[in-house]
């Protein structure tokens, strides 16, 4: 489903991204995990195509078509979904306004029909019921005046309703309570299927308790240094990343 | 203080011999008009805008259609600075020492509309730049009163042609206890001069709606001079005033409001600009607190992309005996492009030692963390970028009461791009 070979990112002339291969098949839920500064939010960043983190070399398929020359809303009307490590505030701007022209322009750009108001505010309370926000806190400007763990609700939220094709979750678990943690394991789990493919950063493995991993791997200088089961994550809490460093140097 | 004489311009020239012997002539003779070298006008040179001689504005000959209505208005209207009979009102004549020195309409029941022939000497007004305003209010005076305890909604089309030079003269008083809403127009084509003057009196008791829309003149120079008195209260009822102008630009024009708080009254004196291509707006306002209890509270903010100028010019000046007074200034910026300048000038002048006042101003770029993640979404680049924009307008459209009235504006800053 995702294949990426030989992704090179620099950034103010550091090699962040250094020659990175990593393959995630449809249907599966694969998790990146890895000390700090070793390029995971790079990672999530240049899949979703954000032009100041180009590559320079490598390439990036979705579905065996490469990604790399589209913009970011092409690669979203595409199915890629970032669930942002901190996600912006966006004053003035009407959440359920906000939500509704990106998933009409992503249905425009597939050719589909647009959603109605009708149709669209019922999926909306829906989803917004499941992720535990308010409608007084939906009527709010998109994110303004939100809590770290809203912000990450208001992320779930949108998953779940855009239901993409390829989901990233940058650290979408850092600052959550343990009710909210398992909150983005029913988003996810209910999400999960055999056309879909997730991309798991985290820090932790208490992500990893709501949200079974097929495979781990383990992101340190710039590259996959090592990949394994769902079991690696236990290790690498015991162990943590020192055994990892001199295989990225 | 005038200085030695400078050489002045053809159009300086021209302009003299329009006025008096005066003390203004005497300025204009000494100075010239404002521009560069002169403080408050550094940033909009009017004088390097206004080189060519320009004759005085033929009649004038276009279709313009309003940029914004407003339902049971009376709409009087302006045309190269003559003000039109209203229709279907006799007129009767005003006599002054057995002479007709103008005309008067009554339109509706308590709103009186005179025509005078003359002007007056707008004698206190001698500070730099403030030549235009005094040359403003020479010209023949149209006088618009809603009379005490009346509501009235008025819409004031000033409808510019030609490249000639023309101005206005125009007196409002919302007499004591009276509502009005006051809707001023600039509706320019073609590239004249035009010297726009509005002096606005609010009785006690009174509350007044203010709007001031500018579409874009490319081509035109435009001063719009505001003199604001706000009657203090009575009866602990506090005069209110909410003003908002939404400029989108000219080749230089300037809205200049100079408020005067004479006591407890209460001010919004707020503006909108977006500005593309070369276009040029300055928003300048001088307000004053006279007695205590004055309250002001300002918000201004513009766009600029292309080679756009936007100026901002906010002052409150707190006299002594005016405690209590709380100001807030505000002006913030976007620039879309690199060509585009912003310069901002906001000034305190406190004399008195218990008061509110701040003053805050900022300009940048579009945030681009909230660009990528629309973008990430699903929304297209220019879909993306009108959404901040509106946004950042928005703060400002969002304090118009009236959503009428709000829509059209939005429609037009929208439209602007």
């Amino acid at each position: 489903m995702l294949n990426i070979n030989n992704l090179t990112v620099t950034l103010g002339g550091n090699k962040i991204l250094n020659g990175l291969d990593l393959s995630v098949p449809a249907g599966e839920v694969h998790a990146i995990m890895g000390p700090n500064g070793a390029g995971k939010s790079t990672l999530s960043y240049t899949v979703a195509g954000r032009e100041d983190y180009a590559p320079t070399d490598g390439d990036i398929l979705l579905e065996g078509e490469s990604i790399l020359d589209m913009s970011p809303d092409e690669r979203a009307a595409k199915g890629v979904f970032l669930s942002f490590q901190s996600p912006p505030a966006i004053p003035g701007v009407a959440t359920m306004n906000f939500i509704r022209t990106a998933l009409n322009a992503q249905r425009r750009a597939r050719g589909e029909d647009e959603m109605t108001s009708a149709e669209f505010l019922k999926v909306f309370r829906e989803h917004a019921k499941t992720v535990g926000l308010s409608p007084e806190k939906l009527k709010r400007p998109f994110n303004d005046g939100y809590s770290g763990g809203e912000k990450k609700r208001m992320e779930m939220l949108q998953m779940a309703l855009f239901e993409p094709r390829f989901c990233i979750m940058d650290e979408t678990d850092s600052g959550l309570d343990i009710d909210a943690l398992r909150m983005v394991g029913e988003v996810v789990n209910s999400l999960r299927g055999p056309d879909r493919g997730f991309l798991v950063i985290t820090h932790y493995q208490r992500l990893l308790d709501y949200v079974k991993p097929d495979r781990i791997h383990v992101l340190a200088g710039g590259r996959i240094v090592h990949s394994g089961g769902p079991e690696l994550a236990r290790e690498l809490e015991e162990s943590g990343y020192e055994q990892f460093a001199s295989e990225a140097a | 203080m005038a200085g030695s004489p400078i050489p002045l311009t053809a159009f300086e020239d021209r302009l003299l011999a329009e006025v008096p012997d005066t003390d203004l002539a005497e300025l204009l003779r000494s100075r010239g008009l404002p521009g560069r070298r002169t403080e408050t006008w550094k940033w909009s040179d009017l004088r390097g805008a206004l080189r060519d001689v320009r004759e005085r504005s033929r009649v004038y000959a276009s279709q313009a259609e309003a940029p914004i209505s407003l339902g049971g208005a009376t709409v009087l209207t302006l045309k190269n600075g003559i003000p039109q009979a209203p229709h279907g009102v006799e007129p009767k004549p005003v006599v002054k020492g057995g002479e007709k020195v103008g005309s008067t309409y009554v339109v509706e029941d308590g709103l009186v509309v005179s025509f005078y022939d003359h002007g007056r000497d707008a004698e206190d007004e001698t500070l730099p730049g403030e030549e235009l305003s005094a040359l403003a209010a020479l010209r023949p005076l149209m006088s618009v009163s809603v009379l005490p305890g009346f509501t009235h909604k008025i819409v004031l089309r000033r409808l510019s042609d030609g490249e000639g030079t023309h101005g206005d003269n125009v007196f409002v008083t919302v007499g004591e206890g009276a509502r009005a809403t006051l809707i001023e127009t600039h509706e320019i084509t073609g590239s004249p001069f035009v010297n726009s003057r509005t002096e606005l009196e609010l009785d006690a008791k009174s509350v007044c709606e203010r709007y001031i829309v500018q579409p874009a003149a490319p081509g035109a120079v435009l001063v719009h001079s505001s003199v604001l008195r706000l009657d203090e209260a009575k009866d602990e009822e506090t005069v209110k005033l909410k003003q908002m102008t939404l400029a989108l630009g000219a080749q230089l024009a300037r809205h200049e409001t100079r408020l005067t708080h004479l006591g407890e009254s209460e001010a919004k004196i707020d503006a909108l600009y977006r500005l593309s291509d070369s276009l040029h707006t300055d928003i300048t306002s001088h307000i004053t607190f006279e007695g205590e209890d004055g309250v002001t509270d300002q918000l201004v903010k513009g766009i600029g992309d292309g080679r756009s100028r936007g100026v901002f010019q906010g002052k409150f000046l707190v006299q002594r005996g005016a405690q209590r007074t709380d100001a807030q200034m505000a002006h913030h910026a976007l620039l879309l492009s690199k060509g585009a300048q912003i310069n901002a000038k906001p000034e305190l002048e406190i004399y008195a030692d218990d008061v509110e006042c701040a003053h805050g101003n900022t300009a940048g770029a579009l945030d681009t963390d909230a660009l990528f993640y629309m973008r990430q979404r699903g929304v297209p680049e220019d879909e993306a970028h009108s959404l901040l924009i509106d946004a950042f307008g928005g703060e400002v459209l969002d304090r118009v009461e009236d959503e009428t009235v709000r829509e059209q504006l939005a429609a037009l800053f929208g439209g602007a791009a």
